[in-house]
């Protein structure tokens, strides 16, 4: 199946058209862009919307960053974490209820992925490790468009890739023609999110083909690997993908240093799912 | 190290995890790792309203709580198709180690 077939044209179409992020994001997206606006302008835009902001600061402050202090303003979490970062909570915040409604444990995953990608970012003394992060929340959201696109096709792949014992992208590129990660990179750049996060996103599943921001997306396919192979999202049977060589070189990695993320991603686990489980209580959309 | 239910936790556990005081969660701690629980320590922390508790080791049987035998045949299988990759192998390995040590009996 190639690009061109009725399938894949529908699945991008709704990739296209499926995104229906708040103003707020907009907004904050432009205002970045143009770089002429301050910290405190863009924090007013995000404290417009009252329950995003709260979103937002709640995200700053679980077990995915892992800071010590509390961060306790929008404008705080700019000058901390820097806009795209902040753009990236809101973008994951207002995606959150899409994400929970459409595909079962895609936030959990998401959260456990981000967690230890700043694990994981933090000990390979990786810049921007906040951003990595972010990308790790983000980085499955090309299933939420397949799955709306073809929901009967996407349950039939789930059992699929379990009989046959291959991984979920081995069975969409099978069956789809595409891979939710190609989807997802199209989302992303559909959302004018920076290069960045669109890289590790897109090619999470294909560190190789990763140009620009090859560290980063060899961070997200490491740590998506990890968390498949904790089970931490209850997908105790699910297949793990393999690693990426071009993954594992560009980051240099070895026994030891894996032992010691696992070590520390598995302690920060515990918080992210009693976080986890507040967002879904409806806590988190207060 | 273990999860459990206040409900659940015994004298002479071992906090594995400062306990979080819930009328301030980014205050003090109730009480640090490596506290022993005794009984009147259980009682205070159930009347300031903590919930649950980490405590070396894996002490309780949960109610519907797979074995270590479950969680490793388990592992086995997430793992099956990579089991040639030695990186994959080594990942396997690090897991099945976290796992067993997980599941040893409180010292």
């Amino acid at each position: 199946m190639t690009a061109s077939t009725p399938e894949v044209g529908g699945i991008f179409r709704t990739a296209e058209t499926l995104p229906t992020l708040p103003g707020v994001v907009r907004r904050l997206t432009l205002m970045a862009d143009t770089g002429t606006a301050t910290t405190e302008e863009m924090a007013r835009v995000v404290n417009t919307d009252q329950v995003l902001a709260g979103k937002v600061l709640k995200l700053v402050n679980s077990a995915l960053f892992g800071f010590s202090g509390r961060i306790a303003t929008v404008s705080g979490a700019i000058i901390l974490l820097g806009v795209n970062v902040v753009k990236s909570l809101a973008v994951s915040s207002a995606v959150f209820e899409i994400m929970e409604k459409h595909v079962l444990g895609l936030w959990t995953h998401s959260m456990g992925v981000a967690a230890a990608a700043n694990v994981l970012a933090t000990r390979l003394r990786l810049p921007d490790v906040e951003e990595i992060a972010t990308a790790g929340l983000l980085h499955d959201i090309g299933k939420v468009v397949v799955k709306l696109t073809y929901p009967k096709e996407t349950d039939r792949l789930d059992g699929l890739a379990e009989s046959r014992g291959i991984t979920m992208v081995e069975a969409e590129r099978q069956h789809l023609g595409v891979d939710h990660a190609e989807i997802g990179g199209r989302v992303a750049r559909h959302w004018r999110l920076p290069d960045r996060l669109v890289e590790p996103i897109a090619f999470h599943h294909d560190v190789a083909h990763s140009i620009a921001h090859r560290q980063r997306t060899a961070v997200i396919h490491v740590a998506d690997i990890l968390i498949r192979g904790s089970a931490f999202d209850g997908t105790v049977q699910t297949t793990v993908p393999t690693l990426d060589p071009a993954g594992w070189e560009s980051l240099d990695l070895n026994e030891a240093l894996l032992e010691a993320v696992i070590e520390e991603m598995e302690e920060r686990l515990v918080d992210v799912t009693s976080f986890s489980l507040e967002m879904q209580s409806g806590h988190g959309r207060s | 190290m273990q999860h459990l239910p206040l409900a659940l936790a015994q004298p002479d556990m071992v906090l594995a995890r400062p306990v979080p005081n819930p009328s301030q969660p980014d205050g003090f701690p109730l009480c640090g790792a490596g506290t022993v629980l005794t009984p009147g320590l259980i009682g205070q922390l159930s009347s300031r309203g903590v919930g649950m508790v980490s405590v070396e080791g894996h002490p309780v049987t949960l109610p519907g709580e797979p074995t270590i035998e479950d969680l490793l045949e388990a592992l086995d299988r997430r793992f099956a198709r990579s089991a040639q990759d030695p990186r994959m192998a080594m990942l396997q390995r690090l897991f099945r180690q976290r796992l067993t040590r997980a599941h040893e009996a409180t010292p």
